[in-house]
């Protein structure tokens, strides 16, 4: 496997000089980059000159993973090149809301013999991640694995862009199935939140929208706990994400805020909340957080049975990046401390990371998560 | 730099006084000065979580206490209504044999009596005869029935009898209420229930409370049988209608308690109207919540609307509502759906 890197600064200036040695060979490119360098037609162009017959595949952020640290405000594109394995592209539109029906359409496009893997990026904003993992899962055959992540608009949630082999578009879901007999794969999802205070009943919801927390509005309730900071939501509210188990114990996940309806007085989730479960408050503190991420990486390689990687696309989520603060890049640290320095390091802090737990986990949609997707060609 | 975070400003002022704050220092300077401020933030945020989740907790701690209070007067009650039906199991059984002798009885009397009368005739055929010793004989006969007050008493058994049996139905009505008053408190589970029996059975229960004080109307509709526990709807009225005889005893007027059931709108109404005191205003919103009494220390736990809202809205998703005016009388209506998926 063959890789190279560019990043373009805040000022849309391309960084690094290299010698395009994948010009003709790479066959995708990740591009993930802030809303105003995606969106500008010169840099796609002219990446789309550096690599005229890759496919590409990504989108916006809430900030990049690029080589050992966590930036915002650049765009940073990662074209790769197997000498043994074969990729394939598809994207489809999500029309009308109707989130499962496009995942379930995009999975058909695959041919199934010999496929590995499909990576997704998908529409951040105006979508359930639940019913998107439902509908790929269900229809892609039940030994590929699945991984991802949904685009971010940094602390804005207002709209998110999709890459999908053309310019950036909304509504969209993109993705790169890996095929081949040389191909491995690792996964990993930690988060580092823990659960505080009591734990509500989810009185009043619909598939992603939350209304009740025993049978009160769940905005008052953050708005109470946010205190002032509540004008900030829903950036804000990431400082307060839900875990959320059902009545048997037997699913638990972790949701984070997409938007709010001062209206409805309701909040809008990345995935569904269904009624009748249980949910509490979660918080986190930067160690937490830190180690989650080496955990993640742990888990990663082990699942990928120790070997040497070649790529290692990251995706975390947005709130992590808003408690980190100043020392976000820590969590990337603590990942290379784990894979070692040659591997090459991509990705993005997103609105929804997408993998399983770890190899004996089947796919789901992830909230406040380090999600490590591990490639390697032997 | 003048919108430094005060303690940061504080430490330039005492550690770089005089120092030139060159572009780099500045930038390494304001990244500090976000840190501080971020800083404060969470630990902001952080406070008034542990302030509002120590709130959170106490309020759901004084909420386990008085449902504990609540389970542990139901756990009473069922206790008592289980106590209750194993005697009056025990009763019925004596009772039932008891009542079938004197019903026995009350046959060989009418026989002992026939076999009297012929006696009688007997001794009035042969008095008119002059044969001595039968005269003094009849004379012997006459003179130990006039003795053993065998004519007094002839009259006097069947009065006896017939009292007796009066008093043994009237036993056996109330071992059969209090059977079916208190027959499902032992059983939590759904079962057909007959709204009207449940009132019948319940105002014999609660008799001894009523009879001195106040006159009690049936109007009783015809009504299907609903799902319920039975134990517990019977609960409930009870006590509603001691509290309705109590609210009559605290004024001077005659008592009138109407019980009132009808069918609407798949749903069964149950309304308990009371002339008594009435409840006053204030008040009205506070009576189902746990511990909310105003009758003396002692003389009530302040629980028993609360049960009963817990039986009636929770147990049987139903409805509790209340009219009352002071000085006119209060309404509880019950309002039980004809079908409901079990909740007990």
């Amino acid at each position: 496997m063959q890789i190279e890197q560019v990043l373009y600064d805040s000022s849309g200036i391309r960084h690094n000089t290299f010698t395009n040695d994948l010009k003709n060979k790479a066959q995708f490119v990740l591009v993930f980059g802030t809303k105003e360098l995606l969106l500008e037609k010169r840099i796609y162009d002219e990446l789309r000159d550096l690599y005229p017959s890759a496919y590409f595949i990504g989108g916006t952020t809430s900030g990049e993973i690029y080589k050992n640290i966590a930036v915002e405000n650049t765009l940073s594109a990662t074209a790769v090149y197997m000498e043994k394995s074969e990729i394939r592209f598809a994207c489809a539109a999500i029309e009308n809301d109707n989130c499962f029906e496009a995942a379930a359409e995009l999975a058909t496009k695959f041919e199934d013999k010999d496929l590995k893997h499909v990576f997704i990026i998908s529409e951040g904003i105006n979508v359930n991640g639940s019913e998107i993992v439902e509908g790929l899962t269900k229809h892609l055959p039940t030994d590929v694995t699945l991984s991802g992540g949904l685009t971010g608009d940094g602390n804005h949630f207002k709209e998110t862009f999709v890459i999908a082999n053309d310019y950036p578009k909304k509504n969209c879901i993109a993705a790169i199935a890996f095929y081949g007999e040389n191909l491995k794969f690792g996964y990993g999802s930690m988060g580092g939140w823990s659960p505080f205070g009591i734990e509500r009943v989810i009185t009043k919801s619909k598939n992603n929208i939350l209304y009740e927390l025993d049978g009160k509005p769940a905005l008052d309730l953050y708005k109470k706990y946010l205190g002032e900071f509540s004008e900030g939501l829903p950036a804000t509210g990431l400082h307060f994400p839900l875990t959320v188990r059902s009545k048997d114990y037997s699913h638990t996940f972790v949701r984070t805020i997409l938007g709010i309806d001062e209206q409805q007085n309701s909040l809008i989730f990345a995935g569904d909340v269904p009624e009748g479960h249980y949910a509490r408050l979660m918080r986190a503190n930067c160690d937490d957080l830190i180690d989650g991420s080496l955990q993640a990486a742990q888990i990663s390689l082990d699942s990928i049975g120790g070997k040497s990687v070649n790529l290692a696309i990251l995706v975390s989520c947005v709130g992590r990046k808003l408690v980190l603060n100043q020392m976000v890049s820590e969590e990337i640290d603590a990942a290379r401390r784990i894979l070692g320095n040659e591997t090459i390091f991509t990705g993005f802090y997103s609105y929804g990371e997408i993998s399983p737990l770890n190899r004996e986990t089947i796919c789901e949609l992830h909230n406040q998560t380090m999600t490590i997707t591990l490639i390697a060609e032997v | 730099m003048d919108t430094l975070h005060r303690l940061l400003k504080r430490q330039v002022e005492n550690h770089l006084n005089g120092m030139e704050i060159t572009n780099e220092l500045k930038t390494f300077i304001l990244a500090v000065d976000k840190a501080y401020v971020t800083h404060d933030q969470d630990r902001s945020m952080c406070e008034r979580s542990i302030d509002l989740s120590s709130q959170e907790y106490n309020e759901k701690m004084e909420e386990i206490r008085m449902l504990q209070s609540q389970l542990v007067q139901q756990e009473k009650l069922a206790g008592i209504g289980q106590l209750s039906a194993g005697i009056a199991h025990e009763i019925n059984n004596p009772l039932g044999y008891t009542l079938s002798n004197l019903a026995t009885l009350k046959k060989y009397l009418d026989k002992v009596k026939a076999f009297l009368e012929t006696l009688k005739s007997f001794e009035n055929t042969l008095e008119i005869a002059n044969d001595g010793p039968v005269q003094e004989f009849i004379a012997n006969i006459q003179e130990a029935r006039k003795i053993n007050k065998i004519d007094i008493i002839s009259d006097d058994i069947e009065d006896i009898i017939g009292e007796s049996l009066i008093g043994l139905s009237k036993i056996e009505k109330i071992v059969k209420s209090l059977l079916g008053f208190a027959r499902t408190s032992i059983s939590a589970e759904l079962e057909d229930y007959d709204l009207n029996k449940g009132i019948k059975d319940t105002l014999v229960i609660a008799n001894n409370e009523i009879k001195y004080f106040t006159k009690v109307v049936e109007d009783l509709g015809t009504i299907p049988s609903i799902k319920a526990v039975g134990g517990s709807i019977n609960q409930v009225l009870l006590n509603l209608i001691l509290n309705g005889v109590h609210a009559i005893k605290e004024t001077t007027e005659e008592g009138l308690l109407t019980l009132r059931t009808f069918e609407k709108d798949d749903l069964i109404f149950c309304e308990i109207t009371d002339n008594g005191i009435g409840i006053p205003k204030a008040n009205i919103e506070h009576i189902f919540t746990p511990f909310f009494t105003t009758k003396p220390v002692g003389m009530g736990t302040g629980l028993g609307l609360s049960i009963a809202y817990d039986i009636i809205v929770n147990k049987h998703s139903g409805r509790i509502e209340v009219e009352s005016e002071l000085g006119k009388g209060t309404t509880f209506r019950l309002l039980l759906p004809l079908h409901h998926e079990s909740k007990v």
